[in-house]
């Protein structure tokens, strides 16, 4: 039997072309997603390993500020340099120093900062330690920073901007920009930067004044003497300074952190891919499966034979199945090769540190074994199917293809898809967003259950305008409803890519809708000055008073925000003026919206929650970030004066206090936007250019009208939506193979009919414009269905979110008409060949060929 | 023999000069045809019979401009086939040539007139409504022209198939063994339907069969053996026919 299922695979290979493709892109995709993060792990395991090498225990507060919640991992707090001192008077230390490290960032010649921490790697600021063994970088032009005015650079940022040792360059921190010469540049041990990461380096005291604060560091670093082990160490160090707000980690210890840190942040990176790679497997799975049905319908004679004279069921099954192992072992580990090619273009977007790919045996089992099941489980059916050929039939003309007609399918696949419906509208009615993605699943599984009995009116419908092409088009159309679950299976692998492309382009429509809702509803003011660091430099108080005194310009009103724990809970607090309300379309159901001293106006959501009323009063500590202590202004107690309800941009949290509050409890305050308004709403073009004028020394500051900051949104999902289209791209190509292959296994199927049609007159052209035709039909077949699941997700999902901001649905019309548009074209491309081959072929040889 | 430079006859619907067919190369080459002339009189039903092998089949489908000649010409009305692009033969078989096979001869997706219509359809032409009405008539299956070919019998998808190749009013109809599928009732049906289609509709019909009394329909008939034409018997019937054939055997 073995022999029979390699026979058939060589005589068919041409036959299972498809399979194999479906397969090795499935692997190739997850392979290369596994790959590359086995590789971005080893790379950033290299370096904290090298960056730590000699590092032999770390001094640190044990406090961290915020980051409760999924997306920041909060500050830590810092520590007195007192600790330093007492650090190095004790036993076993060799060398100590402290560091400091926050956010800082370069700017380039054309005036431009360097890098983006909202959508790239973090552009930090840190201290130039004397301390070799504790140094991370060593100078590769140039020396080490000696003077305030004297910085080093990583080598990745000289290289990108091209500076020079000696050049002066302008670099932003938390006061503003100044001037710098430059002393060296640094690689980050044998990388020019820390994972993309940009650095500048200052001596201590001059990184204490400009990121940190006089007198503290954010943690202190020690190197044993030689014989001191790093447990002995850290003991040693317990004593003398931990305890009362201070913890000590072994090098060891600190490496293994800031590796599974970084291990962490990579797997969201992995999930993400992994997510498009699944779906990509998925299609297919419906690809495999429907080849090797048609496969086993066509060899249902050379099946039949087989099992008269002699074969069991199981032998049957079992030829099948080996067919199956060997494309899918194949195609895996063609697949597999491909992946590292992935693994090596996704590398190059990620900037990926040198040292080529990581490939490890449990990626490479993982891989590997995902597309072999894959394949087997796709062709278990069919497989199935083969063994209840019965001997019998090995004596009929043809098989004929029943399938699709089940009464019992359809009842289930109604229902099914009923239910699927009635979750969807229900969830997003109730806001449930779960019982709308089960909808999504339900309605989904429905129309998987439904296709079959779906494709032949989809087809006649779909089919119509065809009528007009003749009898070409007529065969065409009567073709795709030859074999309902054939058309469907080839369908429905469509259906998912284009389904979720929809879904995307729906919330991504419905995003931007939502917002233009917000600005245009939302927001009174015209124009709003963004800090752009989100926070970590806001503008210094003053650039809202020096707006506010332009002409023309008739308010200015700042917000800030910080963290805070109110009444025990971790939270956070924002302060403005009383104009907000106005400016943002805030609405005061309740109180006074004056923020005054010692006043607080909360939100709806917040009363309804907390039971509060006005009158009551409520704890707020903001949080002291160098000590990470509390601080805070009248005795940290506020009493609720109003109750305010966010407008259609949103609302300003929880808790909103006054200026001169915020200010006596944090330091240092910043603006993180000023809000502004003119007297004149049409000036907008001749005052910005003098606001952009008083912001300009904050080089990541932002002026930006209600209609630059649409922009600034579009620029900002466009570059995600195209990620994700990208990413589903392959899915498609994987489905548009699948229409290929379906179109060229019926072809076979049909080589007699061909035959006729060529001999009673249908020409060349003809015959490849009824294949071409038959195949667009199953391509916008699949896309219709998609559009329907995909856009059916959006409004649930877009309702359901509907108090969450998300308050405009919208379909993209035109882009989903360029899906259907893509649909026809796909159609047309996946019958090229099989096409071009039928029309080949010689009529005579067709029409006997048996 | 003849010369291959000569102008075909003008009252032949189609004709072969010097047709020469041979399949295969050096050692394994098997003439199939062996230089044939023969001249397919316009208006008549002709048989075209033969032992298995004997090149009936190969002479008809080259006739026909489905299968290509190693040497030789063929005419189809003033057109030489084997000058003809493979567009232009197309073109030819729409518009000039009926078929009609053994077996499988309707697209099973198309109804039963749609079928009939195909090669008119195909050309993109309107149908000569009276010619067609006649035709159909003459099927005697208007009752059945709604239905696939799979909802009818054997010997009704053989009349629409007779009648297919006569919708477009070619010059001439080529049935390659049009009854061997069938049982004898039906089988007669169809060649009565042949016999009337020459009669009454003025139409010519080549037929290649190895059953003595279809060819006793024809007004015509050609003995093939081994490629060349050995003997044509006009007005003949079944017994005679028989008898023929059995001198091959002996032979």
């Amino acid at each position: 039997m073995r022999r029979v299922a390699l026979r058939g695979l060589i005589d068919h290979k041409g036959r299972l072309v498809a399979t194999f493709l479906a397969v090795a892109l499935g692997v190739a995709f997850m392979g290369g997603v596994l790959t590359l993060t086995d590789t971005m792990n080893r790379a950033f395991d290299d370096l904290f390993g090298d960056v730590y090498r000699d590092t032999d225990a770390v001094v640190r507060s044990s406090e961290t500020i915020g980051g409760s919640d999924a997306f920041s991992s909060g500050t830590r707090a810092q520590v007195d340099e007192s600790v330093l001192a007492e650090v190095q008077d004790t036993e076993g230390v060799e060398a100590a120093d402290g560091s400091i490290q926050s956010y800082a960032r370069i700017i380039d010649k054309d005036g431009e900062a360097v890098g983006d921490p909202a959508f790239g790697a973090p552009t930090f600021g840190a201290n130039w330690t004397d301390v070799d063994e504790l140094n991370p970088f060593e100078i590769a032009d140039g020396r080490a920073p000696e003077a305030p005015d004297e910085i080093v650079i990583d080598k990745a940022s000289a290289d990108s901007t091209g500076y020079q040792v000696g050049d002066s360059v302008p670099v932003q921190a938390r006061d503003g920009v100044d001037d710098y010469t430059l002393a060296g540049i640094a690689t980050f041990g044998t990388a020019d930067s820390p994972g993309g990461a940009s650095y500048v380096l200052w001596d201590t005291a001059t990184a204490q004044r400009l990121i940190g604060e006089s007198g503290r560091f954010n943690s202190v670093s020690v190197v044993a003497d030689d014989g001191v082990s790093q447990q002995q160490l850290a003991d040693d160090l317990r004593s003398s300074v931990g305890g009362d707000g201070i913890e000590v980690l072994t090098g060891q210890e600190i490496t293994e952190e800031t590796q599974s840190d970084i291990a962490q942040s990579l797997s969201f990176i992995t999930s993400f891919f992994l997510v498009f790679a699944a779906i990509a497997i998925t299609v297919g799975t419906f690809v495999i499966y429907n080849s090797f049905s048609i496969i086993v319908a066509q060899r249902t004679r050379e099946m039949a034979l087989l099992r008269a004279i002699g074969a069991s069921r199981k032998q049957v099954r079992r030829a099948v199945l080996t067919e199956a192992a060997i494309v899918g072992a194949v195609g895996s580990a063609v697949g597999f090769v491909l992946g590292l090619g992935v693994a090596t273009l996704l590398g190059s977007f990620l900037d990926l540190p040198d040292g080529g790919l990581a490939i490890l045996p449990t990626s490479v089992a993982t891989a590997l074994l995902t597309g072999l099941f894959v394949t087997l489980a796709s062709a278990f059916v069919p497989a199935r199917r083969a063994s209840k050929v019965p001997p019998l039939a090995a004596m009929r003309e043809v098989a004929v293809d029943d399938s699709g007609r089940s009464r019992v399918r359809l009842v289930i696949g109604l229902l099914v898809t009923a239910v699927g419906v009635v979750g969807v509208v229900s969830g997003a009615a109730d806001s449930e967003i779960r019982t709308v993605g089960l909808g999504i699943a339900a309605a989904f599984v429905g129309l998987l259950l439904l296709g079959p009995a779906l494709a032949r009116p989809v087809s006649t419908v779909l089919g119509a305008p065809l009528r007009l092409l003749g009898v070409t088009g007529s065969l065409a159309r009567e073709n795709v409803g030859r074999n309902p679950k054939r058309t469907s299976a080839t369908a429905q692998a469509l259906m998912i890519g284009v389904g979720i492309v929809a879904f995307f382009l729906v919330i991504n429509a419905s995003i931007r809708a939502s917002i233009d809702k917000a600005l245009d509803d939302g927001f009174a003011g015209d124009f709003v000055v963004d800090s752009g660091t989100f926070g970590v430099v806001g503008l210094p108080p003053d650039v809202a008073r020096q707006i506010a005194e332009v002409p023309d310009v008739a308010s200015a009103t700042p917000v800030r925000f910080a963290p805070a724990v109110v009444d025990g809970d971790e939270s956070g607090v924002a302060a403005s003026t009383s104009d907000v309300f106005g400016l943002l379309d805030l609405d005061v159901l309740e109180g006074s919206d004056a923020l005054g001293p010692g006043e607080t106006v909360i939100s709806r959501d917040k009363a309804d929650d907390t039971g509060l009323a006005v009158g009551d009063t409520v704890d707020i500590e903001t949080v002291d970030q160098l000590s990470g202590g509390v601080a805070c202004a009248h005795d940290c107690t506020y009493t609720v004066a109003g109750i305010y309800d966010g407008g259609a941009g949103g609302d300003l949290g929880a808790w909103l206090i006054g200026l001169d509050d915020y200010d006596a409890a944090v330091p240092n305050a910043t603006d993180a936007q000023v809000f502004v308004q003119l007297d004149d709403p049409s000036d907008i073009d001749r005052v910005k250019p003098e606001i952009e004028s008083i912001v300009d020394p904050f080089v990541t500051a932002e002026v930006q009208s209600v209609d630059d900051y649409k922009d600034t949104i579009s620029s900002t999902l466009d570059p995600i939506l195209i990620l994700i289209l990208v990413l589903l791209g392959l899915s498609i190509v994987i489905a548009a193979l699948g229409i290929a292959n379906t179109v060229a296994l019926s072809i076979i199927e049909r080589t007699r009919e061909i035959g006729l049609l060529r001999a009673v007159g249908m020409s060349r052209r003809q015959l490849r414009s009824a294949i071409r035709w038959e195949s667009v039909i199953i391509a916008v077949f699949g896309t219709a269905l998609g559009l329907a699941v995909g856009v059916l997700g959006g409004w649930g999902l877009v309702t359901a979110l509907g108090e969450e901001g998300f308050n405009v649905f919208q379909v993209p019309f035109a882009w989903l008409a360029g899906l259907v548009l893509l649909a026809v074209l796909l159609g047309v491309l996946a019958a090229l060949g099989p096409a071009w081959r039928a029309s080949r072929r010689d009529v005579l040889q067709a029409i006997s060929t048996e | 023999m003849t010369s291959p430079g000569i102008e075909q006859v003008l009252d032949t619907a189609a004709n072969a000069v010097g047709a020469t067919k041979v399949y295969g190369r050096g050692d394994t080459a098997v003439v199939a045809l062996d230089d044939v002339t023969v001249a397919m009189p316009t208006g008549r039903l002709t048989a075209v019979m033969g032992p298995s092998g004997s090149g009936k089949s190969t002479l008809m489908h080259c006739m026909a401009g489905l299968d290509s000649l190693t040497s030789g010409k063929v005419y189809v009305g003033d057109s030489e086939l084997t000058e003809l692009s493979d567009k232009e033969l197309t073109q030819l078989r729409r518009d000039r040539i009926g078929f009609v096979f053994q077996s499988f001869n309707l697209v099973p997706t198309l109804t039963a007139s749609e079928n009939i219509t195909l090669p008119i359809d195909l050309a993109g032409k309107k149908p000569d409504k009276g010619w067609l009405d006649g035709v159909i008539a003459a099927t005697g299956l208007e009752p059945r022209l709604g239905h696939r070919p799979s909802e009818l019998s054997g010997g009704q998808q053989q009349r629409v198939a007779v009648a297919r190749a006569l919708a477009s009013r070619p010059a001439i109809i080529f049935a390659d063994e049009p009854t061997g599928n069938l049982d004898s009732r039906s089988g007669n049906e169809i060649l009565e339907f042949m016999r009337r289609a020459v009669r009454d509709l003025q139409q010519t019909i080549v037929m290649v069969t190895h059953d003595p009394s279809a060819a006793g329909y024809a007004d015509t008939v050609l003995f093939l053996n081994d490629g060349r034409i050995v003997d044509e018997m006009e007005d003949p019937t079944a017994e005679r026919v028989l008898d023929r054939l059995k001198r091959f055997g002996e032979a």
